[in-house]
């Protein structure tokens, strides 16, 4: 870093190109300067700006790395998407938190380079939207440096929004188009000094010795007295201005008595609104530990403080009562509201204030815990708690023009009234009374006195300037009439060059005295007749209405002038022309005397027409009299009464109205509060309904889930045959299937009901007792229980019911229907019981045919054959019937089995023949019986004893006596010859007594050549029926 | 052994559907010199001998073709005549209140079945 480097820090936004091009094209090298350019850029995109600036400048153009070390004649650009500062003479580049418009990089970039360069830094805010650059600026000249800002003049800039919210800070040193910045920046004087510190002004500086003259001169230039300034500050005000134009201090005190606007610019800057935060520490001590505490004093739950900063600019004195509030309220059990009104004319500056967020360089003066407690910070801004600008509401308001707020704890109003002339005074300090509240505070700045409102205010601290509200009645406000009739909008800075320059030469001074000495009496009006300024001597002519005061130059007029001056100020306002020469004859003390009057117009001030009234006293000379024949005196007072009383009442009206008005626009600055309140209560609830919406999403989705559950279990409870009663611990009916319905007499609407009240259809008294015996032991219970008419039997169980918590919470009573099931047991046994009866049965059978067979059977051989062979036949009987599952059996089936055995492979000396037949088990056992006794004869004895001899067998059935006969003929032929035998054997007397008791039929016997015929007869329906005629035919 | 002569003379209703059966009970019946009434296979037939043949003692099958002997067994109570029920199936198949009713289980040796029989004769009043 050389010694006598300057960098100059240049913002720009939308616009920024076109307004950097004018500022440097043809740009010489320059001699100790280093650009530093910091452009708004697209994050994303490649910068060409430094490529686009090498066009249009000989200077080198590069773009900053991290790190680069500052040279005089080199200009920096700031690539895209960083934020860049500088420390030492060396930029840093820093990535950004949030987007790069957010993040002000330029407020960022001078706020460094003010702490980096004091009082070399220079600032250049050209054209751009938004207020980027405005805090730097002001950074910049808080450290002495020099801040400038573009302006109109020709090219102004496209986008003028950086520049005027700049401005608008007042902290711009000079508002120049960019072709004339950069000529003065080249013109700068070399690197200054470094600052002194406050505390160590050396007592030598030549300047100490003429601060009273240069406060005399600003004194007598503009009005205000700066003795009372604070020292330091006053002096570094004064060399910095010196330093600017490069004067020394003599020098700089003899222009500043040369040239009027050089006074007027030293004010200015001594007028910088210096609202850093907690400025003037003493100040806030004294309102912390005296003024809040009284103002809370007696204040709960229900109350409200209300505080009024007045001309607020970027807000750190609103913000700075507004902590100090925020941090005794919360000390406090039963905390107010707090309402802090910070209000100012400029619209940029209430914008930034709004935001609440500031360069390091302005929140130095804050101790590090109220910093830390108050203060978010990012990327070397910070911000104020969100808590704490919630307190504040910010508005653009008027002290002169718009009506004030009421009911207003304290209101702080410090450098403002400099500004204003004795007059806006006079308005804006009654305007104050009637804000406050009974005993209301007042803070003014530190060169700033109520002066001629001692009876509405008492100084109660004198070096802070604080003052409280006197309980003297109201004045009338004057808000100027004037104003509201009119709207005007003129602003106070307009006001405030009005006011410089007004009474600032001799010229002027001897305007006055001919005024006081040699004129006429006269007065200026505006066009509704109120008087806005008074010569001296009018005294002859004018004189106070009766009433209330009223400035109304009618109602001032003495009498016998009146009419005249009306009808003088009518025909003006119609007219536009001056009246001139009108002479109206009037008495006073008793002498009669003739008075010139004239009106005309004089030139509009702020779009206000104004007309000058005078008075000429003329020679007594006695009228013409036809020149106006004077009114019937009665009647003329009359309607002069008349008309004094209209205007009494219409004033009354207007100042009714006027109040109303004021009400009206207090309340409306609490809706604007309490709507912002809502606008955040709104997004609470917002994001509170969302919560709920999700909440809901999933509740309904669970209900689905219950309902298809619900659906399931409905289904198989309807469904479901297994009868089923749900009951609590009280043996009362929760729920039942629909199965239930057959053993219980349930309906729906039985639920909650006892069980025992239940008619039942089952004998089961032990019910009750059975199921608190579960209820107690946990272990299920089974039983067979059968309904009263005993067509159904029901395995009953009784099971604990379980409820989701594992906690049992009733039982469970289940039926089965299990008739079927006891029917088949019974069955089961039955069948059991038919076998063991069969078997034993045919056991006896072959028991009772050994017996008789062994009795006819002279050999043991002969025993054997007979016995099994019998035993074989019944066999074969029993496998035909069990082949059949013991129905009926065909009669052609059981005569083919039993000859089976006696039939080799290819022989056929059995002839069947027959239509169908089905025979019943019995009948089938005893015809195998006989045809097996018949066979064994015929092998014996008969055909089969001899190989050619066969056996025929036929059958059929015949009508006697009504009913159906089976004839069935056993026919041998070809066998040996036999007789009939003499005694009946065994074999046939069986066949004879087996058809007969088995049968109940008849078998007759006859001994033919050819063999034994032997036919039985019997009832069809005693042995069975007819078959089917495809079962025959084997 | 039962000797012949204590069934001599005795008039024996036999009731039993089997032949076989019937045959050689009635067989050995005629060996004791008993006169056998029958021997019946059907129900009808054994329940009008039951109540007009004079009897001294009968032997009755449980089970006729599917019949229960049963109401011949009654109208033998009724008029005092002792009896004995051959019967393949267990003990329980006797209608309620005739539990005390004598059963012979089939198969039975001929022995048994006399033993059985002299018992009832011999009794003053079954």
């Amino acid at each position: 870093m050389t010694g006598n480097l300057r960098i100059v820090g240049i913002g720009a936004s939308a616009g920024g190109i076109e307004a950097l091009r004018g500022f440097f094209h043809g740009m010489p090298e320059p001699d100790g300067l280093a650009f530093v350019v910091v452009l708004h850029l697209s994050p994303d995109r490649t910068s060409m700006l430094a490529e686009v600036l090498r066009q249009w400048s000989s200077i080198p153009v590069q773009q900053a790395t991290d790190g680069t070390a500052v040279a005089a004649g080199e200009v920096y650009v700031i690539p895209p998407n960083v934020l860049m500062t500088i420390e030492g003479g060396r930029l840093h580049l820093l990535p950004p938190t949030t987007t790069v418009r957010e993040n002000k990089p330029i407020d960022v970039f001078f706020t460094s380079l003010a702490a980096d360069q004091r009082a070399a830094a220079v600032g250049v805010v050209l054209s751009g939207t938004g207020s980027d650059g405005s805090l730097g600026l002001r950074a910049i000249k808080e450290a002495g440096g020099l801040s400038l800002a573009q302006g109109g003049n020709g090219h102004g800039p496209q986008y003028g929004d950086m520049p005027s919210s700049a401005i608008s800070t007042g902290a711009v040193d000079l508002i120049l188009p960019v072709e004339a910045m950069a000529e003065r920046i080249l013109n700068l004087p070399a690197r200054p000094e470094p600052e002194p510190e406050e505390a160590a002004i050396p007592a030598d500086t030549p300047l100490i010795d003429l601060l009273p003259q240069i406060c005399q001169i600003l004194r007598e230039q503009v009005g205000h007295d700066f003795s009372g300034y604070k020292r330091p500050t006053f002096i570094r005000r004064v060399q910095r201005r010196m330093q600017f134009l490069g004067l020394d201090a003599p020098g700089y005190v003899r222009r500043l008595r040369a040239d009027p606007n050089e006074a007027l610019l030293l004010f200015q800057d001594l007028l910088i609104r210096v609202t850093n935060f907690f400025r003037d520490s003493a100040t806030y001590r004294t309102l912390e530990t005296d003024i809040i505490p009284r103002i809370f004093a007696g204040k709960g739950r229900n109350d409200a403080v209300r505080v009024w900063v007045a001309g607020c600019a970027t807000g750190e004195e609103a913000y700075s009562i507004a902590m100090l509030l925020y941090e005794y309220r919360a000390q406090l059990p039963d905390s107010p509201k707090l309402q802090v009104l910070a209000t100012d004319i400029d619209e940029m500056a209430i914008n930034l204030a709004r935001s609440g967020r500031y360069p390091a360089l302005l929140v130095k003066d804050i101790p590090p815990e109220r910093l830390a407690h108050l203060f978010t910070s990012t990327d070397g801004t910070y911000q104020v708690r969100k808590e704490v600008r919630e307190l504040c509401t910010f508005s653009t308001h008027s002290v002169i023009r718009d009506p004030p707020f009421s009911r207003i704890d304290l209101i702080s109003c410090r450098n403002l009234l400099i500004y204003l002339d004795t007059e806006l005074q006079e308005r804006v300090i009654p305007a104050f009374h009637y804000s406050l509240v009974r005993d209301g505070y007042l803070l003014l700045g530190s060169s700033e006195m109520v002066s001629r409102h001692h009876e509405l205010f008492t100084l109660i601290d004198k070096p802070h300037r604080i003052f409280q509200r006197c309980d003297t009645p109201s004045r009338s406000l004057q808000v100027s009439s004037l104003a509201l009739s009119t709207r005007h909008t003129v602003g106070l800075a307009q006001r405030r060059s009005d006011s410089l320059v007004g009474w600032s030469n001799i010229a002027q001074a001897a305007k006055d005295r001919i005024l006081e000495r040699h004129a006429p009496a006269f007065v200026v009006v505006d066009a509704q007749g109120e008087i806005l300024h008074f010569s001296p001597r009018t005294g002859r002519y004018l004189e106070p209405a009766a009433g209330m005061p009223t400035r109304d130059l009618v109602s001032m007029a003495k009498r016998g002038l009146r009419l005249e001056v009306r009808a003088a100020l009518r025909k003006v306002l119609a007219t536009g022309q001056p009246v001139e020469g009108m002479r109206v004859q009037m008495d006073t003390d008793g002498l009669s005397h003739t008075v010139g009057l004239s009106v005309e117009p004089l030139q509009p001030r702020d779009g206000h027409r104004m007309f000058i009234v005078v008075f000429h006293e003329t020679a007594n000379a006695p009228q013409p009299e036809t020149d106006t024949a004077p009114l019937p005196r009665e009647s003329t007072d009359e309607l002069e009464r008349e008309l004094s009383n209209t205007r009494e009442q219409l004033q009354s009206i207007v100042e009714e109205h006027d109040t109303a008005l004021e009400e009206l626009k207090s309340s409306n600055e609490e809706l604007q509060s309490t709507n912002e309140e809502l606008e955040t209560s709104k997004e609470e609830i917002q994001s509170v309904n969302e919560e709920l919406q999700t909440t809901n999403a999933q509740l309904n989705m669970k209900v689905e889930e219950l309902d298809h559950a619900n659906n399931d279990l409905r289904n198989l409870f309807e469904s479901t045959q297994v009868a089923t009663i749900f009951l609590d611990r009280f043996m009362v009916v929760r729920s039942f299937t629909p199965a239930v319905a057959g053993i219980y007499n349930l309906i729906p609407g039985d639920r909650g009901r006892p069980l025992a009240d239940i008619v039942s259809q089952i004998d089961y008294p032990d019910l009750q007792a059975d199921t608190r015996r579960v209820l107690n032991t946990l272990q299920p219970f089974d039983r067979r229980v059968i309904r009263h008419d005993g067509s159904a039997q029901y395995l009953m169980r009784i099971l604990p019911y379980r409820a989701a918590d594992s906690q049992v919470d009733g039982a469970l009573v289940t039926f089965t229907d299990i008739t079927s099931v006891v029917q088949a047991e019974q069955q089961e046994r039955v069948m059991v019981d038919e076998l063991n009866h069969r078997v034993r049965n045919m056991l006896t059978v072959v028991i009772s045919i050994a017996t008789q067979t062994i009795r006819r059977s002279s050999t043991l051989e002969e025993f054997s054959k007979a016995f099994i062979g019998r035993v074989n036949a019944l066999a074969s009987a029993y496998t035909l019937l069990s082949r059949d599952n013991w129905t009926s059996v065909p009669l052609r089936d059981v005569l083919t089995e039993e000859l089976r055995p006696f039939m080799s492979a290819g022989e056929s000396r059995f002839a069947l023949e027959g239509e169908a037949v089905l025979l019943q088990p019995r009948a089938a056992l005893a015809f195998g019986m006989i045809i097996h006794e018949l066979t064994t004869n015929a092998v014996k004895y008969g055909a089969l004893s001899v190989p050619d001899g066969r056996v025929e067998l036929s059958w059929n059935i015949l009508r006697q006596d009504g009913a159906d006969q089976l004839i069935c003929c056993w026919t041998e032929r070809d066998g040996p010859q036999i007789e009939r035998p003499q005694r009946r054997g065994f074999g046939l007397g069986l066949i004879e007594r087996s058809t007969k008791y088995e049968l109940e039929g008849e078998a007759i016997s006859d001994w033919q050549p050819g063999g034994l015929a032997v036919t039985l007869k019997m009832p069809l329906g005693a042995i069975g029926g007819r078959g089917r005629a495809s079962s025959e035919g084997m | 052994m039962t000797t012949p002569a204590e069934f001599a003379g005795l008039r024996v209703l036999l009731v039993e559907d089997e032949l076989a059966i019937a045959m050689m009970l009635e067989l050995a019946l005629e060996e004791r010199q008993c006169t056998v009434v029958g021997p019946y296979g059907s129900l009808d037939e054994a329940r009008s001998a039951a109540r007009t043949e004079p009897i001294d003692v009968a032997v009755l099958d449980i089970n006729l073709a599917g019949e229960m002997v049963y109401p011949a067994a009654e109208a033998l109570a009724e008029r005092n005549i002792p009896f004995l029920l051959l019967s393949g199936y267990g003990s329980a198949r006797l209608p309620p209140g005739r539990q005390h009713w004598p059963v012979c289980g089939k198969p039975f040796s001929l022995d048994d079945l006399f033993a059985r029989l002299a018992r009832l004769v011999s009794k003053p009043d079954p």
